[in-house]
Formats: structure tokens, sequence, C-alpha cells
């Protein structure tokens, strides 16, 4: 061990700018090792992601069918034909309204589920499975079931249970309003039990000693959420709302299977208006220039709410 | 573990190298060069239910070889077709229909089979399916055509054997039903318009003379306003309170299992719904002709030629001719007879299907006849029709809107697919 101290006193004094140079090199070179192992995952990136994105932005500039590349420059006009669309205004109306009204549901039931959850009773484990179970199946596939459930005809399942009670038929899916209840009121309950599930990862996270302290101090059970729970679960409600607010305003498969967007466009989503213009109707220009403006807006919203977030969770730490 | 760099790289080559395999596999495709024709045909039958066909023409024909594959109806169809026709891998036949003739026809993707020998027995209606400015691009051999499914008992018991000629009478007997405590119909535009509305504008159409093969080539697209008085009188069931209103959120398959159930005294389906009918027990049921619209008027059907086959417009050779010896093949006797078999109702001159005694009447006087009408076989846009016909028609039947503005935004949708 001397010696080799010895043998390091004897080394030249270490050139400062030779000792950056090498890291610099050392750097870039584990750079460029990451680069290979990141390129695959960058090549399905430019390909399927970032190459489609630039075509339908080219796309949304021209009258392009579908069947004959010959396309015409149209400049702004499918941007025209967005703005002055009333089905499509409609179907943006609501689904700003469902993506709020899901992700304020979901958030306000999933989170006092998750504490409720958290604690010991018998059968814990099934209930929570049970919760999550919801969550399991496509929204496609609910809105299926669903739609047999709520139909407005007497032999409809919930109009059955109705009517023991006396209650005539209700028109469900009939009614333009009752419509848009059904469809939020599935994707409420269908995603309540996943992200109760992620709250619960969060809940468990928060440290014994808190409540321990809180209890000392005499604060209540409420005090001790509000105080305590909440701030402690706000990374928890950050990605809980992020998640809800994204998938909310892309929905499509939920209200298309339950009622095809009707009645009248009550339950039109600006994502099926995509899908049905662009691909079904062979109307590429103007679907694009619907995709590029949702992009934006959906980036935009999400944007937003991401900083409302990140301010309310400073506020509580 | 520690990683010297040259393992690092390696991995991250292997890595590269996974991610790319399989998609160079998609890429491959061998094919045995066997000195046959091989003829490519996409059709939206399953290979279980073209494979018959297929092979008894291979047997037929030992020098052509089908290079079959499939894709479901109707929307996933048209996109695998237009993908592969814009992508240079076109099929050599496959299938037109009404959502996508118009784009074929535009686009000269479709060879004008009008003076083809195997277009010679074709039904004149089927013809005019697939027809513009006189030329033929498709060979469709059968079709279909609605009409009202009945209760004999139900009907019975108001002394009725079976549905009136005309609408006037049909909602005098709807009122009788009802009066009876029987709900006398049902029906639903949860998918689209009511079949009623487009049985009463062919016959509008046909009285007035009107080519409907011209209508696709209109400068302005309007059929709201053209369908308008013919909705008019269909609405008068929903005005008389002879049918519910909740028809905007009932399917297909609730109004079935309510007449399936006995339910329900009348509804207006197509022969696709044969079969249960057929199964469900003690169920006395018939299948009359749609009501006219009045006595000036014939008695039309809500109906459609069935998708044809066209033939990939730049083939040429050898590939030309194993694609008409297929169409040949597929509007022979043998072909039809085994589509008679699966319950299609063919239209094909001098060939008579053996259809149910139910469908014996329709059949003989609408199908057979040509008269029977659907107004999204003749539009351009048929899928921007569609749409906007579902949309309109369940805002019409909640009472949101009036006729005269069910016909205007009908309208104006057509006009900014233009």
């Amino acid at each position: 061990m001397s010696e080799s101290i010895a043998a390091a006193r004897n080394l030249p004094p270490l050139n400062e700018q030779a000792y950056r140079r090498r890291r610099r090199m050392k750097g870039l070179r584990d750079d460029l090792t990451s680069f290979w192992f990141l390129l695959p995952i960058l090549a399905v990136f430019v390909v399927l992601f970032l190459v489609p994105l630039v075509q339908t932005l080219m796309f949304s500039f021209t009258d392009f069918n579908g069947y004959s590349m010959n396309m015409n420059w149209v400049g702004l006009e499918n941007y025209k034909k967005v703005f002055s669309d009333s089905s499509t205004l409609q179907g943006l109306g609501f689904t700003i309204l469902y993506a709020i009204v899901v992700m304020v549901g979901v958030t306000v039931i999933a989170i006092p589920l998750a504490v409720v959850l958290n604690r010991k009773f018998v059968g814990r484990n099934f209930v929570r499975s049970l919760f999550f179970f919801f969550s399991v199946p496509s929204l496609a596939i609910m809105g299926m079931v669903w739609k047999y459930i709520f139909s407005p005809m007497q032999t409809g399942v919930v109009n059955s249970v109705l009517s023991v009670f006396g209650i005539g038929p209700v028109p469900w899916l009939s009614n333009s309003k009752l419509a848009q209840f059904c469809v939020i009121f599935i994707a409420i309950w269908a995603q309540i039990g996943w992200h109760a599930t992620l709250y619960l990862a969060f809940l468990q996270a928060i440290p014994a000693d808190l409540y321990e302290q809180a209890t000392v101090d005499g604060a209540n059970k409420l005090q001790q959420f509000v105080h305590i729970t909440l701030p402690q679960l706000m990374p928890g409600i950050v990605t809980s709302t992020f998640l809800l607010m994204s998938g909310g305003l892309k929905v499509y498969d939920l209200p298309f299977t339950m009622t095809k967007g009707g009645p009248g466009y009550s339950t039109y989503t600006v994502t099926q208006s995509i899908i049905q213009q662009g691909i079904g109707q062979s109307q590429y220009g103007i679907g694009s220039a619907l995709a590029v403006l949702f992009f934006i807006a959906t980036g935009v919203v999400v944007f937003l709410q991401m900083g409302i977030s990140n301010l309310i969770s400073r506020r509580f730490q | 573990m520690k990683f010297n760099k040259t393992i690092k790289t390696a991995l991250a080559a292997i890595a590269a190298g996974a991610m790319l395999f399989p998609l160079a596999a998609c890429g491959g495709g061998s094919s045995a060069d066997s000195g046959k024709i091989k003829l490519s045909y996409l059709s939206w039958n399953n290979e279980q239910m073209s494979k018959p066909y297929i092979d008894e023409f291979e047997k037929e024909n030992p020098d052509v070889e089908i290079d079959f594959s499939y894709s479901p109806p109707t929307p996933e169809y048209i996109q695998t077709l237009q993908t592969r026709l814009v992508g240079n891998q076109a099929p050599d036949v496959f299938v037109i229909t009404s959502e996508n003739k118009t784009d074929l026809m535009d686009n000269g993707y479709v060879k004008d089979l009008t003076d083809e020998p195997f277009m010679k027995n074709i039904s004149q209606a089927n013809k005019d399916f697939v027809s513009r400015d006189g030329k033929v691009y498709g060979m469709s051999t059968s079709s279909w055509a609605s009409g009202i499914v009945y209760n004999k008992d139900l009907l019975k018991k108001v002394g009725v054997s079976e549905p009136p000629a005309t609408w006037d009478e049909f909602l005098a007997l709807c009122k009788k039903l009802k009066n009876a405590g029987i709900t006398p119909y049902l029906e639903t535009v949860a998918d689209g318009l009511s079949r009623i509305p487009d049985a009463f504008q062919g016959a509008i159409f046909a009285k007035n003379g009107v080519d409907v093969t011209k209508l696709a080539t209109k400068d302005k697209q309007t059929p709201g306003a053209d369908e308008k008085e013919a909705v008019k009188a269909w609405m008068e069931i929903y005005e008389q309170g002879l049918v519910t209103r909740d028809t905007v959120g009932i399917s297909g398959d609730d109004m079935k299992t309510q007449f399936v159930n006995g339910q329900v005294a009348m509804i207006c389906t197509g022969p696709w719904d044969f079969g249960t009918f057929q199964e469900a027990s003690g169920l006395n049921w018939g299948y009359a002709q749609m009501p006219a619209l009045d006595k000036d008027h014939e008695n039309y059907a809500q109906g459609s030629p069935s998708p044809g086959l066209a033939i990939y417009s730049k083939l040429s050779g050898d590939k030309l001719k194993a694609a008409e010896k297929f169409l040949t093949f597929m509007s022979s006797k043998k072909a039809l007879e085994m589509s008679s078999k699966e319950g299609n109702a063919i239209t094909v001159e001098g060939f008579d299907s053996s259809v149910i005694d139910q469908f014996k009447d329709v059949y003989a006087k609408n199908v057979q006849t040509g008269k029977y009408y659907l107004n999204t076989n003749f539009y351009k846009n048929p899928d921007v029709l569609n749409t906007a016909l579902q949309a309109e028609t369940q805002q019409l039947v909640q009472g949101q809107i009036t006729v005269d503005q069910w016909a205007k935004n009908v309208d104006q949708k057509m006009a900014a697919a233009q």
C-alpha cells in the first residue's frame, strides 16, 4: 500500500486540461453506447410517431382523399371547415365535459376509496381485487354490455328493476342528457378501481410516524386526512389526473360502442369525428386538420393541468 | 456487474437487431413458382365462406391459382383496399360496394365491365348500383329487400290477416292494434334512417322518372331535400304516437327480441333475420311488402344489390383473362346455386333462388323486379350521408328539429364534404 502511495507521489502533476479532455471523451463514449441502446426505440419513435405526425400536418393542408396521391394544396380550407362544422363543435363540447367530469368524479371517489381499502378489515384483499377488476375489461366491451343494461325498453336490465318499484321505463340511451349521464357514469365506475389502486400504492408509502405524531398532537381523522394524507398523495393525484385528463380527451371506445355518438351528437367525441371524417369518409384533409388542432389543444390542456398540479403540490411541500 | 465497452456495444447491436427482426419478417413472403397464373382476390367474406367458390373455380381452371385475402366489412375492408391501391399492392379482383364505389370510379381503379359476356344476365338494378355514365364497373349477382315482419296471431286479434298495402292503411292498422292494447310497430333509428322513407323515396323517384344512377354526378348533392316528402310521411307514425320515440336508443337486436317474444305486432327488417324468426318456437310470422306511400305510388322496398366484384383497371394479359374467368365462374349456375344455398336472393336473369315461403312474395315483387331503393347507394360520399342521416334522424325523432331542418342539415353536411 505504502509503495503505491509512494509511486503516486512520484507521478507528474496532472494536467487539468488533459484530465478534462479525457473525461469528456469518456463521457462521449458513454453517450455513444447509450445512443446505440436508444437507437431501436428512437427508430420506432421516428417511424411510428414523428413521420405520421409530420404527414398529418402536411395532409391537413391538402385535399388528400386516401385513394390518389395526386393531392392539391388547399391552404387553411380544412381548418375553416373544422370550425364551421357544428357536429365537431358539439363533439368538442361533450369531450371536454366528459374529460373534466370523469377526472373530477374518479379523483373524488378513488381517494376516499383508497383510504378505506388501506384500512384493515376482513376480506380486504378480495374487495381490493373486486374494485380493480372493473378496470380490467376494455371500455369498448363495457360499452357493449352496458348498452343492454341501459336499454330504454321496458325489458332493459335497469328498467326491469325499476318496474318492480312501479317506476316506468326510463329513456336512458334515447334521451340526450341521460345518454351523456350514462356514458360518464360508466366511465367513472370503470376507472375508480384502477385509480384507487394507484392511490393505495402512494398511501402505503406514507410513513406511519406522521399519523402517530399527529395523533399525539391531538389531530382528528379529518385533520390527518387534510394535512397529512392529501399532501402526501399529491404526486399520485398529479399522475392520476394527468392520465384521466389525457385519456378523457381522446375518448372514443366507450361512447361509440354504447351510443355511436348519439342521440344526435349528444355523446359525439372529437376522436370519433377524426376517425369518422378522416378514415370512414376518406376526408383525410379534414380529419388531419382536426387531429392537428386537437393535438395542440390537448397539449395545452395537459400542460396547463400539469402546471396547476405542480403549483398545488409545491404549496403542500 | 461491470460491462466493458465491447460487451456494451455488442448488447446494443443485439438489441437493435432484435427490434428490427420482426419488422424484417414483415417484408418477406415466399411464393413458390408453380407455373400457374396467380390471381389476387380481396374479399370481405372470410376464408370459410369464400373457400368453396375458390376450390371449385380452381378445379375448373387448373391454370389459375387464387391468392385469397380477407378483410371484414365494411370500414376495415375499405381501409385495407384503399391502402393496397395507394401502395401499389392492388388486388386483381376485389369487392365494390356502395361505400367505396364512387372513390373507386373517380380514381379509375375499376375496369369497365359493360360489354363483358358475363354481365349479360346481370339484372338492371344490380348494374345500376355500380354504374356511371352508362358504364358498369362491378358484377353483383344478388340483392336484398326489407319488408314488414308481422306476428299473425297478434294481427288476428284485430281481425287482420296481413299488413295493408298503403301507408295510411298501415297507420290505421297501428291505431287499431294500439287501441286493442297491442304494441303495433317497432323500428330502430339508432344506426340511421328508418327503412320506410327509402321505400317511399324509391317509388317517388320511379314515378317521376328520375335516373338514380345520375344522382351522384349532380354538382349539388341534396339527398335531404330529395327525401323530404318521404320523411314527412314516415314521421306521421311518430306524430300520431303509434311508435315510441325511444327508437333512437333501441338496437336492432332489441327490436328483434321484442318481436320474437310476441311483445310487438310488426317490425321492419330484412332477410338476414329470418333465421331467428324460424328458430323462435311458437312464433307464427309472415313477411309482407313495405306499404306504399299512397295508391299513386308502387310498393317499393328499402333494399340494395349485394356488393359486387370488380377487376383492377390496370390488369392486362394473362392476369386480366384469369380475372375475367373468375367473374365468369362467379356468375355461373354452379356458383349461383352455391350462393343461393347460403340464403342470398339471386337476381341474375334466368335463375330462381329457392327462398323460404314467407319471403316468396317480396322476392318476386321487389327483389326480382328491382323495386327497391337505398339512398346511400346513389349519392356521392355515402359515408358522409350515412353519418348525417343517423345523427339528424335521431334529432328529428326526438322532436329537436323539424323535417325541413333535417333536410337542410343533411344537405349542409353533404355540401361540406364536397
